[in-house]
């Protein structure tokens, strides 16, 4: 049989090299990051820890655009509703690291209601109803005065840890939560529903002829991203430990978002951490020039989008043809039927 | 306790006076502000063994926003720097006991960001070792600056932010009326003023302009959802009811939201109440807009005294002729009688020089910047060993001097909390510029001094007018 002898000819691989040294990698990666508060100054944990809230919410960002195709510049909403989730759950009395998933949860509840509103709409019609969502949850929560209204509220409960454990904690606390993300991301992408998401990604007409749900896997993506994104407003407000609506709805998450998955490349799990990483080593280095750093950004993401629109990760990827975090499949033919 | 705001809704404390403002444009956010100042804490022991080390440099950071939002407050940082330098005990450095130190003063930019000035904070005492931190220009600058100076236990002094926020930011707790409840810091003080102060700079220009017009004693506020908008809608009526016996009704214009563009409803509350005066605490965005419409509206109060904006010509010059006759409060004017503690330079050479410096208008930033550098030479005088942390801190909270910004002291009985020296400010109205005016030059729009009571040695020199007739 023609079909099977041309089938049994082809080799099918997730990994362009060996799972071994992803895993190997992984794990001295991850036990690195767990203890760097101890070992790095204090004052780099603090970058650190910014980078990892950044991590979750552009991976985040990314599964919305890169993969489903809604750019969504309204994700600031999910990040402040986190925040004052985690908010409310700690004035109720719980301490605030123990209301991070239910801060996440408490998101995607809120964002399954609000699916039904959005999807009504496409392309920036879509965008400008999601910023919408954003000003009026935080117009909403500004008029809350036992959230503390416009002036804000201090997040209780991090009092009872001195000052240096408390930054440990807070490292922790985001550090873990991209870690959660970022696997969970991970294994999601690897599923059926990934799948479902790939081929909406490649051509979504294509993958609606070809049977996939697309609205249903699209719903599920955005509350996804809505509980992810709470999650990173949970660890923002642990972070600063005071949660104010004009902070924590600010439109400059979503705009740090969309830089740092355009920037890394979206559709792929390594771009936005790589985007993100450029975003912080540029903050860094072009903060001493002032304003400069607006330019610079605003002009590498033009760049990115007219010259390398699969971002630095696609460029990398299409030329040294590697995959650290593989989730599709290669194909090439056996040389050994021959 | 007048009705209109009720004194049921007056809180315990007022929240948020430690909160930051933050403006929607001011890029990364207060993201880990108070994170990057947990973080200091672990450079304590660090910063405590630079405290052993003998060097003789006395090493001074200065943390102040010269880029962002607050810009404009740093305004005169480069030619206050040059002065200081100049002079004698930055020339050629402070005796302390037997040894001579070299003082260094090292800049960080905040970029206007409550984040950004924590980080910087942080880098400059563990990367840079230094003993003593200034600060200036606003709470989103000087709380996380102060936050992160008092875990590292790194002397610190801060101006330009009203205390309470300075105070509340650090931890310390206010009553309902805005007086300091609990809390003293180690290592922390400031020198500025606050609500009460505000009031009373006002207040007396209301008199006046009322007795001159017989206007109705109704006043309007403008005080956004946000931590200083709510903070002045706590405390700023109950104070004017206590101090005028309930003769003032306050109409609030309602808790908009910042960076709103339209202001109708709010400007027919104002007129359907009949206000006559008006006050507020905006982003300097909103004012501009909020004026330009009033006007339009034909809402012409007779005496608009604002906060927080209208401090600096360049805001002034972009309303044009809607700025005449506008009132605030200046902290430092050239025309007061002071003169530096570091040089005998009077404020009237200060502002002149500045103006031939730069090319441009004195801006009332420039003295209370100058004073930084005069107080922590006034505490370097009084220590053995300046290297010292606590010797240090403590000298700072007992400093009691006259300076660029008139008489200042830190551990005086009406201070309103242990290590605040206040400088009361004076009333100014912003009016078209005259040759009279300090160094000749006529500027389209300059602030004259038009009421003194608060500070009777600043002399007046405009007569104060309705801003509408």
């Amino acid at each position: 049989m023609s079909t099977r002898e041309s089938l049994s000819s082809l080799d099918v691989r997730r990994s362009t090299h060996s799972p071994l040294i992803t895993l190997v990698g992984s794990v001295v990666l991850v036990s690195l990051f767990s203890v760097a508060p101890w070992i790095v100054p204090a004052w780099f944990a603090s970058i650190l820890m910014n980078f990892f809230i950044l991590v979750i919410m552009a991976t985040m960002w990314n599964l919305l655009a890169g993969y489903s195709g809604m750019v969504s510049i309204g994700q600031q909403a999910f990040v402040g509703l986190g925040a004052y989730a985690t908010l409310f759950f700690a004035i109720k009395g719980m301490s605030p690291l123990a209301a991070i998933p239910l801060a996440a949860l408490a998101c995607g509840v809120i964002a399954l209601p609000v699916t039904y509103l959005l999807f009504r709409l496409r392309g920036g019609y879509f965008s400008i109803a999601t910023w919408v969502v954003a000003d009026t949850a935080m117009i909403i929560i500004g008029t809350v005065a036992y959230l503390g209204g416009g002036t804000g509220h201090y997040l209780p409960g991090l009092s009872n840890f001195d000052p240096v454990s408390l930054t440990h904690v807070q490292y922790l606390a985001s550090w873990s939560v991209a870690l959660v993300v970022v696997i969970g991301t991970y294994v999601l992408l690897r599923s059926r529903l990934g799948l479902v998401l790939a081929s909406m990604r490649d051509n979504e007409v294509a993958a609606r002829s070809a049977g996939a749900h697309v609205t249903s896997a699209r719903r599920i993506v955005f509350i996804v991203a809505a509980a992810g994104c709470g999650a990173a407003g949970a660890v923002l407000a642990i972070s600063q430990p005071f949660v104010q609506p004009g902070n924590e709805f600010s439109m400059s998450w979503t705009a740090e978002m969309l830089f740092a998955s355009m920037i890394g490349g979206l559709g792929t799990i390594e771009g936005p951490i790589i985007g993100s990483v450029v975003y912080f080593v540029l903050f860094q280095w072009l903060g001493q020039y002032g304003a400069w750093y607006f330019i610079v950004f605003g002009s590498l993401a033009v760049g990115i989008a007219i010259w390398q629109p699969r971002g630095l990760w696609g460029a990398l990827r299409d030329r040294f043809h590697v995959e650290l975090l593989p989730v599709g499949h290669w194909v090439r033919e056996r040389r050994s039927a021959k | 306790m007048n009705q209109e705001t009720g004194a049921s809704q007056i809180p315990e404390s007022i929240p948020g006076w430690g909160s930051l403002e933050f403006s929607r444009r001011m890029g990364l956010k207060a993201l880990g502000v108070a994170a990057a100042a947990g973080g200091a804490g672990a450079l304590s022991q660090s910063a405590a063994s630079y405290a052993a080390s003998g060097s003789n440099v006395i090493k001074i950071g200065y943390v102040t926003p010269q880029t962002g939002a607050l810009a404009s407050f740093a305004g005169p940082d480069n030619y206050v720097l040059k002065l200081v330098k100049a002079s004698q005990y930055f020339a050629k450095g402070i005796k302390v006991g037997a040894t001579t130190y070299k003082i260094q003063i090292i800049v960080a930019d905040s970029q206007s960001s409550p984040t950004t000035a924590a980080q910087v904070t942080t880098q400059l005492i563990q990367a840079q070792g230094v003993d003593i931190i200034v600060t200036s220009s606003a709470p989103e600058t000087t709380v996380p600056v102060s936050t992160v100076c008092e875990q590292a236990g790194i002397p610190c002094v801060s101006t330009v932010c009203p205390w309470e926020a300075w105070y509340v930011g650090l931890g310390g707790t206010l009553s309902a009326t805005g007086a300091a409840q609990s809390g003293a810091f180690k290592y922390c003080t400031t020198f500025f003023f606050g609500v009460p102060e505000f009031v009373n700079c006002f207040l007396p220009m209301w008199n006046r302009v009322q007795k001159q017009t017989h206007a109705a004693k109704i006043y309007a506020g403008m005080f956004p959802n946000d931590a200083d908008g709510n903070a002045f809608r706590a405390a700023f009526p109950p104070i004017v009811a206590a101090e005028t016996k309930n003769a003032w009704k306050f109409i609030d214009g309602g808790a908009y939201q910042d960076l709103s563009t339209n202001y109708t409803s709010m400007i027919q509350t104002f007129k359907s109440g009949g206000a006559e005066f008006f006050v507020n605490a905006p982003l300097p965005p909103d004012f501009n807009t909020f004026w330009k419409q009033a006007s339009q509206q034909q809402w012409r109060p007779k005496l608009a005294t604002v906060a927080k904006v209208m401090l600096f010509p360049t805001d002034v010059y972009a309303l044009g002729s809607l700025s005449n006759n506008v009132a605030t409060d200046a902290w430092w004017t050239p025309y007061a009688p002071y003169k530096s503690s570091l040089t005998g330079m009077t404020a009237k050479q200060f502002a002149i020089g500045y103006q031939q410096f730069t090319g441009q208008q004195w801006v009332q930033s420039m003295g209370s910047t100058y004073s930084l550098f005069e107080v922590v030479i006034e505490a370097l005088k009084k220590v053995k060993n300046p290297h010292d942390r606590s010797a240090v801190a403590n000298a700072l909270h007992h400093v009691n001097y006259t300076g660029i910004s008139g008489p200042m002291n830190f551990n005086a009985k009406t201070s309103p909390a242990p290590g605040v020296a206040i400088i009361p400010p004076v009333g100014i109205q912003w009016k078209p510029g005259s040759k009279a005016n300090v160094g000749g030059k006529v500027w389209p729009w300059s602030p004259y001094v038009v009421d003194n009571t608060l500070n009777k040695q600043v002399p007046l020199t405009g007569v104060l007018r309705p801003t509408n007739k």
